[in-house]
């Protein structure tokens, strides 16, 4: 019980006022940044700030990145939700569902969930931090190239299976982001992909303009020339129908109990992430749900599950941080240039030599999460009314900002022409009712298929055997067997519903918000949905 | 309503002075080309939090501590192409004396494996090397030898079979390794992960037997006995492992590669003027004494090496010469 004590002593450190203090400053500055992607990433922030924390003792200065790097998040969630712009590459997946609800009247219900289940799930990652952080460190240690090449492989077969009423199309999106993901230079040989002889290009084309241009312009664009006078949401009056309901929580408790563990679990791995964790989750939920037909054209656990990862995913990233100094993602490696600046060297004696350090992060991230939920529940009507602002502000707004993002990428104009492209591809792809998200998904599991696969073919002399002898990997493959098998099921059974490919959705087709279905809907898919939790 | 308008306005005047604010720092910079510059741009060529752009935030923070410098230099990052996209920010400002760039060794590879690059190194004036980051050579704890020609003799047992983990096929130790193999007639797999956690990983996993980089990387898994250094790529043993011998000791020719291979310094644009130069030598000379400095490269793994003029000269002309035959044997890029 000594982890226990500690996790109490830890939260007795962090709970001082001038911490509570610091924790409120650095959640609303992660919510200001993920909301507007001209202020830069995450990472990015948390860097410039770096000597404005130093100046702070440690375990305030950290308890403020934790602050930021959960603020972002959860803006990231809301910018997604309510105006399709992804600000954060783990929530690409809330734009298939979340704003499909949005457009449907329930935004403020899909954002409820996306911080209650990000609530949950962040507890749950915490616990499982304070108790079973060596454990999973030894699991992580194992989880090498042959290992992510399996769960990548699991990671596109999602974006197969989400490709909506036309494979056809789906598959076209899809290689498209395949594509655009081989642009740089490549690792291995050090050959250039597609730069044209930029150098603009030889990092591969940025995330954020490619989201800027897909997602946020090209909305803007298509809306602007189709309802020039028509509300482009129903915007709920009563503040009853701004929170999930009870039914919504019901619904999605297996979902929010998945995602934690699945994203608790990837964000362990170096290198995991809660992009991956975040679309795993999302494709576990789909393919164990009794309808998954619906999924894309608005269904809570669509946005419970991936969000509950993409929250867990926190505590999973400091396991190997702090129990092996090795960041996970680009947040953790800046929390990682902090502690070294402040003389902790993290490692594998992080935990024994420096407990007044490591305790209070951890509990700080716990403190971060419960302010985050309790600063936007309140907000959540403010940030739904948002909707409400009539187009000819709300779109010149979100041109500027897209501009200014892309421009602050690398300080580029290069990157400006390149999202003018973008936002020409996005809207075509509109026009001819293409989904964005499966080349989005593609774009990001793409180069890390690509690279696990060929560290893994370095290793075993190019033989593909590798995949099934190494333990770990065959289990992945054979859940991704299963998720096969099931979607194919799936879709068997599900023909007569037809589903509605995802963004494409007319406003008016939802009137009355649906209720979650009941469970009786589709018998007889029990005997399968045991095997893969 | 109301309320959100407002937002949504300040968003928008936000948004407007940023772009307005970066127009009147670039327009003032390139202005000013007298001997005391007014304003510093300081180029790196890292995003933010990166390693290069970490090194110049600390290194005016200590100068404007220590009041070396009055003014901030901001740190101007410039990502593109590992050096490539800074080097052309600087060649396209010949003569200025506003801008001053952080370059890394990995500068001269990448331009040397780039057939159509923008920039050199050479394009540019040097101003000082500061800091150099002795690499060592790094395995599991647990595996049979204790010096890398153990491993090397290993390799010979089993030729294009053990593996060594590492970044890009253009890094530094990747060179390293291709030097060794040619002067031992050994062949040995090279792993690349694009981050150094994974790395670290593939050798406790045991998919990985070596992996080439600063002290600082492998510290803590020393001390937790995960891993164990086999030898130092360098003239002089490190301090802190006496036992650990350099490969010369260990009878493994370097061929030409100089001792120092992974130096950091500061560079400025085509022509800058001498009396510009020697302003920003004697800030930087001074700054590299001070306690906060010496303290800050201890804790990178860095050891100070501050070199000027001819020496430096020298000294670059010498790494590119012996890295051109490695670079040139790789599979050509572009």
């Amino acid at each position: 019980m000594s982890a226990l004590h500690n996790l109490a002593d830890g939260l007795g450190t962090a709970l001082s006022l001038t911490n509570l203090l610091w924790v409120l400053v650095g959640v609303i500055l992660g919510t200001l940044v993920g909301i507007m992607p001209g202020f830069g990433n995450p990472a990015a922030v948390l860097a410039l700030l770096l000597p404005v924390t130093l100046r702070l003792p440690p375990a305030t200065g950290l308890i403020m990145m934790a602050g930021i790097y959960h603020g972002a998040k959860f803006a990231g969630a809301t910018t997604a939700i309510l105006l399709n712009i992804p600000t954060e590459t783990s929530s690409i997946v809330l734009c298939l569902d979340g704003h499909e609800l949005a457009k449907k009247g329930r935004a403020g219900p899909a954002m409820g969930m996306s911080a209650v289940s990000g609530f949950v799930a962040s507890t749950v990652g915490v616990i499982a931090l304070t108790f079973l952080a060596p454990t999973v460190a030894n699991f992580a240690i194992k989880f090498g190239p042959p290992e992510f090449a399996a769960l990548m492989l699991f990671g596109l077969l999602l974006v197969i299976t989400m490709t909506g009423r036309s494979p056809i199309k789906g598959f076209i999106s899809m290689a498209t982001g395949l594509l655009l993901a081989t642009v740089g230079v490549d690792l291995f040989s050090g050959a250039q992909r597609y730069t044209f002889g930029r150098i603009e290009l030889f990092d591969g084309v940025p995330f954020l303009v490619l989201t800027l241009g897909m997602f946020a312009v090209a909305e803007v664009l298509v809306n602007a020339e189709q309802k020039l006078n028509a509300p482009l949401f129903t915007v709920p009056r009563k503040i009853r129908e701004l929170l999930p309901s009870r039914d919504d929580l019901r619904g999605c408790r297996g979902a929010i109990a998945q995602g934690s563990v699945v994203g608790f679990l990837i964000g362990a791995l170096p290198g995991g992430g809660s992009t991956i964790g975040s679309f795993v989750s999302y494709s576990l939920v789909r393919s164990t749900s009794k309808d998954r037909a619906r999924f894309g054209t608005g269904v809570m656990a669509g946005v419970a599950g991936p969000e509950a990862a993409n929250n867990s995913e926190a505590g999973g990233a400091m396991i190997p941080l702090l129990s092996l100094g090795l960041p996970g993602n680009a947040s953790t490696a800046v929390m990682l240039a902090a502690l070294v600046l402040y003389g902790v060297q993290p490692g594998p004696l992080l935990f024994t030599n420096h407990p007044e350090i490591v305790w209070p992060v951890i509990a700080s991230l716990y403190i971060g999460n419960v302010a985050l939920l309790v600063l936007n529940l309140p907000l959540i009507p403010l940030w739904v009314r948002l909707l409400k602002v009539p187009y000819w502000i709300l779109y010149p707004c979100i041109l500027v900002l897209a501009i200014v993002g892309a421009y602050s990428v690398n300080q580029s104009t290069f990157d400006v022409y390149l999202l003018i492209g973008f936002s020409a591809l996005g809207y075509a792809f509109r026009k001819l009712s293409i989904p964005a998200a499966p080349l989005l998904m593609a774009f990001v599991l793409g180069p890390q298929a690509e690279t696990a696969l060929r560290q893994s073919l370095i290793l075993s002399n190019n033989s593909p055997a590798i995949f099934f002898e190494r333990p770990i990997s065959a289990t992945v493959l054979a859940c991704a067997a299963v998720v096969v098998v099931l979607a194919v099921y799936g879709k068997v059974r599900g023909r007569p519903v037809v589903p509605a490919p995802a963004g494409t959705v007319s406003v008016e087709a939802a009137g009355a918000p649906p209720a979650e279905p009941a469970p009786s809907s589709s018998p007889a898919s029990s005997p399968e949905r045991s095997d893969i939790s | 309503m109301r309320a959100s308008l407002r937002v949504t306005a300040a968003a928008a005047s936000v948004a407007l002075a940023a772009t307005a604010a970066t127009a009147c720092n670039s327009s003032n910079a390139s202005s000013s080309s007298g001997s005391t510059p007014q304003v510093t741009q300081f180029v790196v060529d890292t995003g933010p939090g990166g390693g290069s752009d970490l090194f110049a935030r600390q290194l005016v923070k200590i100068a404007m501590s220590k009041k070396i410098i009055t003014q901030n230099w901001p740190v101007f990052d410039d990502p593109n192409g590992g050096g490539l996209g800074a080097m052309a920010t600087l060649k396209a400002k010949p003569g200025s004396s506003s801008y001053i760039a952080a370059f890394t060794s990995k500068w001269i590879i990448a331009a040397l494996s780039t057939p159509n690059t923008p920039a050199k190194l050479s394009d540019l004036t040097p101003i000082a090397e500061i800091a150099d980051e002795t690499q060592v050579i790094a395995a599991p704890e647990n595996a049979p030898y204790s010096t890398m020609s153990g491993f090397i003799a290993a390799a010979r047992a089993h030729p294009g079979q053990l593996v060594q983990t590492g970044g890009s096929i253009n890094s530094v130790d990747n060179l390293i390794a291709l030097e060794i193999e040619k002067e031992t007639g050994t062949k040995w797999k090279y792993l690349s992960f694009d981050d150094g956690g994974p790395r670290i990983t593939a050798l406790l996993r045991g998919d990985a037997q070596i992996d080439i980089g600063a002290e600082s990387d492998f510290h803590d898994q020393i001390v937790a006995h995960k891993l164990k250094l086999i030898g130092i790529v360098s003239d002089q043993r490190l301090a802190g492992y006496p036992q650990v011998s350099t490969l010369t000791q260990q009878g493994i020719n370097l061929g030409q590669l100089p001792a120092q291979l992974q130096f950091r310094g500061i560079a400025g644009p085509p022509d800058m003027s001498p009396s510009a130069v020697s302003y920003y030598q004697g800030r930087l000379a001074k700054l590299v004494k001070t306690p906060a400095w010496v303290n800050y490269l201890k804790t990178q793994g860095l050891t100070a090496h501050f070199v000027t003029g001819a020496a430096l000269k020298a000294l670059l002309a010498t790494f590119t010469r012996s890295v051109t035959p490695l670079v040139n044997s790789l599979p050509k890029s572009g």
